[in-house]
């Protein structure tokens, strides 16, 4: 933990994008680095082992989701149910272990989506400049002032009431929803409101990047714009999107918990980490194991993507700083 | 600076109605509505005389404009659905000041707590202490208010029995520690890292090494010298955090049961109540740009080198 924090201090060290020729051993150099890092190795280590856990989710549960036992609900851990059962008689460990499923695909799936829509938006922005670029920084500017929270609740309230009941072009889309338990819902309330954030880090970089020397003889040799933009501009800008989706993977874990906390998020009976805790803490006074497994689920995964995207911030670009 | 005020205050205008055009539009295009009832579903004809007495019977411009004028004439953000005896002023007016309470208490706790966390972690770099400080700055900073909520509960209420699990008897009551600690805890974690790591980069710098040199003693160099100057990305990261702790809000006040404005938004949206999510989004939303107003003007108050143009 505290080695991060050196090598932050310790300022910029001797890497740069500057000259293509490096391109490769760029991300060499950052991956031995990383490795040098102990927290974001450990928390590298985590989050494949959470992945493995949510892949072989069916082979590993010893109940399904969906097992109903009303005549043994609130056990206590022991030896048939290690972390003990819910209010519905279900396994908790099993809930946990399915759960990992949701907060994983979560996680970098609404992060892909927000890298495929805040990218191109931020490098069209920070590209062409003028009064597009205005156009899109005074909506982005206006998004901003509102609390995200706030924001994804009323988009999923949307969701949730429209997309089961869309039919004609969308009909595929509400029987996926169904289908994933109202994942993509979850999916395209982040998409629509967390873009901002990545096209706003993009067009700061291309607009740094666009005054470089090399950028300037590519448009003198006449290469077209959309050329400039997909080999030159996005390529180089990429190392602090890597660092920001890392980032941004807890976060969306944590707010899909957060939503399906408050019963916004995942469809029951589909098992979310929040859910869980929303329903333990009903019964707090009586059962707080069933707060406090996967209150420890989320905490531990959230550390280690924090652990993993610092480290990789400070691996690919050690004047980066806070950011 | 007169114009700048002017500039930034005008600038609330299209952001304020940017968010009611697009929660308004959300929640009309949601199928579905507040008379929506799983049992006892009402007959047609009840539902159309609800609909005609709240006026959502209506074309929707008219109810666009109509709700936007009463809002801005009368201060009447309309009727709750859920809660007929009760408009939305009054239920804010009710539930809002708690939340206000327990917000206001947590930043301050958490500006005061987390920049003293790290002034002495960056005065005292590398020892446990400091340690110890990094170690909850990073747990706290990545553990979300509704895995804390429960823990603490379980922890100080049902294990240790020295505070209640919910509830809400006032500021200055037992009931309110849980609260406030927990909100309080992401931004104090945040302050220790940023103030740490900000404190230390103005310690190397010149002026503090001349300050020492001629003699000052160490707590005016600290307070005069490395702190004033270190405030900066301090007040930045409080700022960040102010629209946390009005979200963080809704999870605080449901698990411990606090009778706030996060609470019952959080049931109002489960209950579709149309005008209340709204006279509750309108009003966080001006909250935060308000208190990001406030924070923009403290930076020319910190440094007169700032300039508002």
């Amino acid at each position: 933990m505290s080695q991060s924090e050196q090598i932050r201090l310790a300022g910029p060290s001797a890497a740069t994008f500057e000259s293509p020729a490096r391109h490769r051993s760029l991300w060499v150099d950052a991956f031995q680095r990383l490795l040098r890092n102990k927290a974001a190795v450990i928390g590298l280590g985590f989050i494949l082992f959470v992945v493995l856990v949510a892949i072989f989710a069916d082979v590993l549960a010893p109940y399904s989701y969906r097992d109903q036992d009303l005549g043994s609900v609130y056990q206590p851990p022991s030896r048939e149910h290690l972390l003990g059962t819910n209010q519905y008689g279900k396994d908790v460990l099993s809930l946990l272990i399915y759960g990992a499923r949701v907060s994983i695909t979560v996680g970098l799936v609404a992060q892909l989506i927000i890298v495929l829509v805040g990218v191109p938006i931020g490098a069209i922005s920070g590209f062409l400049g003028g009064r597009v670029d205005m156009i899109i920084m005074r909506f982005v500017d206006i998004m901003y002032a509102f609390p995200d929270l706030l924001l994804i609740i009323i988009v999923m309230t949307f969701i949730k009431g429209a997309l089961p009941k869309a039919g004609g072009p969308l009909a595929p889309l509400a029987r996926l929803n169904e289908l994933t338990g109202g994942l993509l819902g979850v999916f395209i309330a982040l998409g629509l409101t967390w873009w901002l954030t990545v096209a706003r880090l993009v067009r700061g970089q291309i607009l740094s990047l666009k005054e470089r020397d090399y950028i300037l003889a590519a448009q003198a040799v006449g290469v077209p714009s959309r050329r400039i933009m997909v080999r030159h501009l996005i390529p180089n800008a990429l190392a602090p999107v890597i660092v920001a989706a890392t980032l941004g993977v807890p976060q969306a874990i944590m707010m899909e918990a957060g939503l399906s906390f408050i019963g916004m998020g995942v469809d029951p009976p589909t098992p979310s980490w929040g859910m869980m805790i929303q329903e333990g803490a009903h019964a707090i006074r009586g059962y707080p194991y069933l707060v406090l497994s996967p209150a420890a689920a989320i905490a531990l995964t959230m550390l280690s993507f924090n652990f993993l995207g610092d480290g990789l911030r400070d691996a690919l670009d050690p004047g980066m700083k806070d950011r | 600076m007169t114009r700048y005020l002017v500039r930034r205050v005008l600038l609330f205008i299209p952001v304020l109605l940017g968010v009611y055009t697009l929660v308004f539009f959300l929640m009309r295009a949601t199928p579905g509505g507040p008379w929506d009832r799983a049992e006892k579903p009402l007959t047609e004809a009840a539902i159309a005389r609800l609909n005609a007495k709240y006026k959502l019977d209506r074309p929707l411009y008219e109810q666009y404009f109509d709700y936007i004028w009463g809002v801005v004439t009368r201060f009447d953000f309309g009727p709750s659905y859920r809660n007929a005896t009760q408009t939305v002023t009054e239920i804010i007016a009710q539930f809002f000041p708690v939340s206000l309470q327990i917000g206001a208490a947590a930043m301050l706790l958490a500006v005061v707590a987390g920049v003293s966390l790290g002034t002495i972690s960056a005065l005292h770099p590398n020892t446990w202490i400091d340690y110890l400080a990094v170690l909850f700055s990073i747990v706290g900073y990545s553990v979300p208010v509704f895995v804390v909520a429960p823990v603490l509960v379980v922890v100080f209420a049902v294990w240790l029995k020295w505070l209640p699990t919910g509830g809400w008897d006032g500021l200055f009551t037992k009931s309110a520690i849980l609260p406030v600690v927990t909100l309080a805890i992401a931004p104090t974690a945040a302050l220790a890292r940023y103030s740490r790591a900000s404190i230390l980069e103005v310690t190397r710098q010149d002026y503090v090494r001349t300050a020492r040199a001629k003699g000052l003693m160490e707590r005016a160099v600290l307070v005069r010298h490395i702190l004033a100057n270190a405030l900066i990305p301090i007040v930045t990261v409080a700022g960040l955090y102010l629209a946390f702790v009005v979200t963080g809000s809704f999870f605080v006040e449901t698990i411990l049961r606090v009778p706030g404005i996060g609470r019952y938004f959080v049931k109002s949206i489960q209950a579709r109540d149309y005008p209340v999510i709204m006279g509750t989004t309108l009003l966080l939303a001006f909250l935060v740009t308000f208190m990001n107003l406030i924070v923009d003007l403290l930076y020319g108050f910190l440094d007169p080198r700032i300039r508002f143009e």
